[in-house]
């Protein structure tokens, strides 16, 4: 009696340890790439705030434009300059960071800017 | 003997089944905390942009409506000639200060009009200066100070004598005198804010730095090349500044070199007439 139940033991154990183990590798491979995609995540975010500095620093041209383009680290960003009013010299500066696989919006930025 | 070896296995087992999910939870945390960092950095430069864009659309007076978003609430306020914008973004305060810039060649201004602003330039600073609580009065010849951050009183009134400061390389927040004779600051050190009326003379000569300068004087204002300043400069006389001198924005004297020789300059917001404001500084706090 005693026997069979310490092989039982054994058997819930070892299947205990590998499940564990496996979801753990899972679990740390999932972690890795999370991590990864938000370095990303992150760097694109960073290019794509530098540039609406060079947006704000540089006066754009009062005119309404759309670019999409690809960023140096990751992804690609699409810029827009839509004028707020004709007679006032504004326009609406917005960038929206998309991601490289399936183009799903992640970050996003907008701000008014002297226009010339 | 046996069987107690073979039934130990179960609390090894249950050991390292605690060991692991404390792992998993430690994990788990870890990433959550990793998560949101980008979206943190996202939401906290955003709420300066939308800070900043309602102090723009306040400036050019564009009315609500015609933005779809809902922006930060913008306050209006002076100091002295400049006009100065204030906005919240989350916990922090986002200033802009505004003035009228201009080519001073093709000035869109007469003279008259321009005394007419540092008239009331004046009046704002002669109010500043009677509400100021001065922490220490002196009397009569000139007084000599070395100031030390720890004991010096910052607000003085210097009442019918000279004052001499030597700085010696410390950093004051706020500096103001009033003085009933001939002020000489010399040495090497950081004023964030000076206040300064002299019935005389006042000389600024050494490596001192100053942010935010509200100079009166009857007598002439001498600046020496080595100062790095930015501020209001007015004198009854003149305000002497060298040639080669660049001066810090927002810069607002009555020197006749300076007006002549600079090619664009930010004026007093009661200059502007028709002309939009310009900003020429932001600041977030």
């Amino acid at each position: 009696m005693n026997k069979g139940f310490s092989i039982i033991e054994t058997l819930i154990s070892l299947i205990l340890i590998s499940v564990l183990s496996t979801s753990l590798l899972f679990f740390l491979d999932g972690y890795r790439e999370i991590q990864s995609l938000e370095q990303k995540r992150f760097q694109a975010f960073r290019e794509a705030s530098a540039w609406m500095e060079a947006e704000i620093d540089s006066p754009p041209f009062c005119l309404d434009y759309a670019k999409e383009m690809p960023l140096e680290t990751w992804g690609s960003i699409k810029l827009s300059r839509t004028r707020i009013t004709e007679k006032d010299p504004l326009v609406l500066i917005q960038i929206n960071v998309f991601s490289k696989e399936n183009k799903r919006l992640f970050s996003s930025l907008e701000r008014v800017v002297e226009c010339e | 003997m046996k069987n107690q070896k073979s039934g130990a296995i179960l609390p090894l087992v249950c050991l390292l089944f605690l060991a692991l999910s404390f792992i998993f939870c430690a994990l788990l945390h870890s990433t959550r905390v990793l998560m949101p960092r980008v979206t943190y950095y996202e939401k906290c430069l955003q709420e300066q942009y939308d800070a900043e864009s309602a102090i723009l659309l306040s400036l050019f007076r564009v009315p609500a409506s015609q933005s779809k978003k809902h922006y930060p609430i913008v306050i209006l306020d002076t100091l002295g000639p400049w006009l100065v914008l204030k906005s919240k973004a989350g916990e922090r305060e986002v200033k802009a200060f505004a003035g009228f810039y201009s080519s001073v060649k093709t000035p869109p201004f007469s003279r008259l009009e321009l005394e007419q602003a540092e008239t009331r330039c004046m009046l704002f600073y002669q109010e500043q200066w009677r509400k100021e609580s001065y922490i220490d009065t002196l009397f009569g010849t000139t007084h000599y100070y070395k100031p030390q951050i720890k004991d010096f009183p910052g607000v003085l009134y210097v009442a019918a004598g000279d004052l001499s400061i030597s700085l010696q390389g410390e950093r004051f927040s706020k500096v103001a005198f009033y003085v009933e004779g001939d002020v000489l600051i010399e040495g090497e050190g950081i004023l964030d804010s000076l206040s300064l009326y002299a019935t005389g003379v006042i000389s600024l000569s050494g490596q001192i730095k100053i942010y935010d300068a509200n100079l009166y004087a009857r007598g002439i204002i001498n600046i020496s090349d080595q100062i790095e300043a930015r501020g209001v400069f007015f004198s009854e006389d003149s305000v002497v500044l060298p040639f080669s001198k660049s001066v810090g924005l927002p810069f607002w004297s009555n020197s006749r070199d300076d007006i002549e020789n600079k090619d664009s300059t930010f004026y007093a917001v009661d200059l502007a007439h028709e002309n939009p404001l310009r900003i020429f500084s932001w600041s977030v706090e």
